[in-house]
């Protein structure tokens, strides 16, 4: 844990060095005249200060337990079928995109049965869509409905 | 006032009363959702009305998402209203040590109390404070504002240091988009999208509710089932203990909330997350926040409740709405030919006492409207983990798109989710990064015209009398803490050797 509290300490410091260059890049003005650069630049210059100050206190503090980690993996599973959708959601729409979501989350969670994991699926999706439609929240329809009902969007 | 009660006490306005409130709690439960759209959905529908009944309606959703937003907060860690951010913390941590009754039971109970003392400060201190909430300036709000982000790393249960810099990262990510004075765009790497900056909604579902999501499958999805539930009446409500640690901090949060609710901005966020620092700062056992105390729930809930009176101090009497949803309730008066400021009291005195009598009778409202429904909300955490991950997830993802209905929002969220789960796995909190993300674009706006009002002087933050003695409080507490600090480790480090010695 204590060499996780040193990297993110480095990388702190570097996302303050980045946003110090750009708001160098920007004009400062004066304080005067403050210009957009300004108040970035004395943002990115305290949070490196803090970042460093962090790290070096982290040297001289005992190392604290690591935190277990247990399902590393069905995290992964999870943020790429979440990255998935959201590359399928403007093409598929929200019906299509949610089933293949769902299904391997309910996996990923653990439901074993394919049978359940199909109804679950279906049963969030139109109880999902139901609640759009009342609330009148637009969901995506996607590439596939505008070809297959060109009616339902006029130009 | 009874004249007021006369009239929000009529059939027609105690009906449209409930179904503002009514609206008001859905919207704040729904993630997404907020209370500027709502009203500004169903402001057509005003247009009919009289204007009591219109403002009675609206000022009824204002205060029902104040509540409705601390259910998801308390239930599934997804703050539906941005002042809900911080009853997060102790508010999720109860939940999972089953007392999630209790939780929501405080949080109907504190928003009562809040309101209801809201109410009478508003009866009695209105006109007065108005002129208060007029001689904050800029200088003013950038001493509070700092003064209020650097409470806000004291949020932190951990390190405090870790607190300040998620606070200052949440304010880098505010600077995000086009400079609001100069018109430059910062940050935004030739992207159309970020032209705007962070949608607040977006950064927070993916924060809280993604992250959340990812942490807790991380730990073990089928453990997270194991959230001990019950349906016991006496255990859906706070217990005698609960109710003692709560009483104090309601009465403080419901002063410090309407103070701050009469401020331009995040009255009701600041409000909230003051309190909370407060009440961690004063109470016995500051190691309890952040696992699940309750003073960190009934404190900001009366906070930002009573800040929404407080919102209405500038609106009714000077006729200058504070904040968005103000302007809204504006635009509902101005429809209906109303003008509110000075003369509101004696030409349309049925309005100014309808409104404040209606927000007592909408308070009661309220509570009488929740308290059933706390059974059916705790009911929620018995469905088992692996099952109500996909849906919270699902309906984070509407919320997202309903912003802008536009998939980059999604992205973004699943962008901020993966953000938030890291940080959290290196020890790194994120309430404070909310917090500092809504707060920083007024903060540079205020610091920046303090500069050009002072031609570039820093000395206005300390030669004006507010902002001086804001400043000078703020040092005086910070000093005093260190003092005390110091003080009880040197007592407990005598006791510790005097123990050490024997006969």
């Amino acid at each position: 844990m204590k060499m996780i509290d040193v990297i993110s300490s480095i990388v702190i410091i570097g996302f303050s060095i980045f946003v110090s260059l750009e708001s160098i890049s920007m004009s400062l003005g004066t304080l005067r005249s403050p210009g957009p650069g300004l108040y970035p630049l004395i943002l990115g210059l305290i949070l490196g200060g803090l970042a460093l100050l962090l790290g070096f206190l982290t040297l001289f503090q005992p190392a604290s337990r690591p935190r277990v980690r247990h399902h590393a993996g069905q995290v992964w599973a999870i943020i790429t079928t979440l990255l998935a959708y959201t590359v399928l959601l403007p093409s598929t729409g929200y019906v299509i995109a949610t089933l293949l979501l769902l299904g391997p989350l309910f996996k990923v969670g653990g439901i074993r049965s394919w049978f359940y994991t199909g109804l679950l699926a279906v049963l969030f999706t139109v109880a999902t869509e139901i609640f759009a439609l009342v609330f009148r929240i637009p969901l995506p329809r996607g590439t596939i409905w505008r070809i297959m009902f060109p009616e339902l969007f006029p130009v | 006032m009874f004249y007021g009660f006369s009239v929000a006490l009529q059939p027609a306005n105690l009906l449209f009363a409930f179904i503002g409130v009514f609206i008001g709690t859905v919207v704040g439960v729904l993630p997404g959702l907020g209370a500027s759209g709502a009203i500004a959905l169903l402001l057509p529908v005003t247009f009919g009305m009289d204007p009591v009944v219109a403002v009675i309606m609206v000022a009824g959703i204002y205060y029902g998402t104040m509540y409705g937003g601390s259910t998801t907060s308390i239930l599934v860690a997804i703050p539906g209203e941005a002042a809900s951010v911080v009853t997060v913390i102790d508010g999720y941590q109860m939940a999972r040590k089953g007392r999630a009754g209790a939780a929501l039971g405080i949080c109907a109970f504190a928003s009562f109390i809040a309101g209801t003392l809201g109410v009478v400060f508003l009866s009695f201190l209105a006109p007065l404070l108005a002129t208060v909430a007029l001689s904050f300036g800029p200088p003013e709000y950038t001493v509070l504002l700092v003064v209020g982000l650097i409470s806000a790393s004291f949020l932190a249960t951990g390190s405090k240091l870790k607190g300040l810099v998620m606070v200052v990262l949440g304010l880098i990510l505010g600077v995000v988009g086009i400079d609001p004075i100069s018109g430059t765009q910062r940050f935004t790497f030739g992207t159309i999208y970020l032209l705007d900056g962070f949608n607040f909604v977006v950064v927070v579902m993916g924060l809280f509710g993604i992250s959340e999501v990812l942490i807790t499958v991380d730990e073990g999805a089928e453990e997270a089932s194991l959230f001990p539930t019950s349906t016991r009446l006496r255990d859906l409500l706070p217990n005698r203990q609960e109710w003692r640690d709560s009483t104090v901090p309601i009465l403080r949060g419901s002063l410090v909330g309407f103070l701050l609710g009469l401020l331009p901005g995040g009255g009701a966020i600041m409000a909230s997350f003051i309190s909370y620092a407060m009440e961690k700062k004063l109470s016995r056992h500051p190691e309890k926040f952040g696992t699940g105390a309750i003073e960190g729930v009934a404190g900001p809930e009366a906070a930002n409740n009573s800040a929404t009176a407080g919102a209405f101090v500038p609106l009714l009497t000077l006729g200058i709405p504070f904040n968005a949803v103000s302007a809204l309730i504006l635009v509902a008066l101005m429809i209906h030919g109303v003008r509110p400021g000075p003369l509101l009291i004696s030409e349309h005195p049925e309005i100014f006492w309808g409104v404040i009598a209606s927000m007592y009778v909408g308070n009661l409202m309220l509570l009488i409207l929740n308290l059933p429904l706390i059974g059916i909300f705790v009911q929620l955490l018995r469905v088992p983990y692996p099952i109500l991950f996909p849906l919270i997830i699902i309906v984070t993802v509407i919320g997202t798109y309903s912003v802008d209905n536009n998939a980059l929002d999604v992205l973004c969220m699943l962008s901020m989710g993966i953000f938030g789960y890291l940080l959290r796995k290196v020890g790194f909190e994120l309430a404070s990064l909310a917090l500092a993300l809504i707060l920083g674009p007024l903060l540079e706006t205020s610091f920046r015209q303090s500069l050009i009002l002072s031609h570039g002087s820093l000395s206005i933050f300390v030669t004006r009398p507010v902002s001086g003695g804001l400043l000078a409080l703020f040092v005086a507490v910070i000093v005093g803490w260190l003092l005390w600090q110091g003080w009880s480790n040197s007592r407990l480090a005598t006791t510790r050797r005097s123990l050490q010695i024997g006969p």
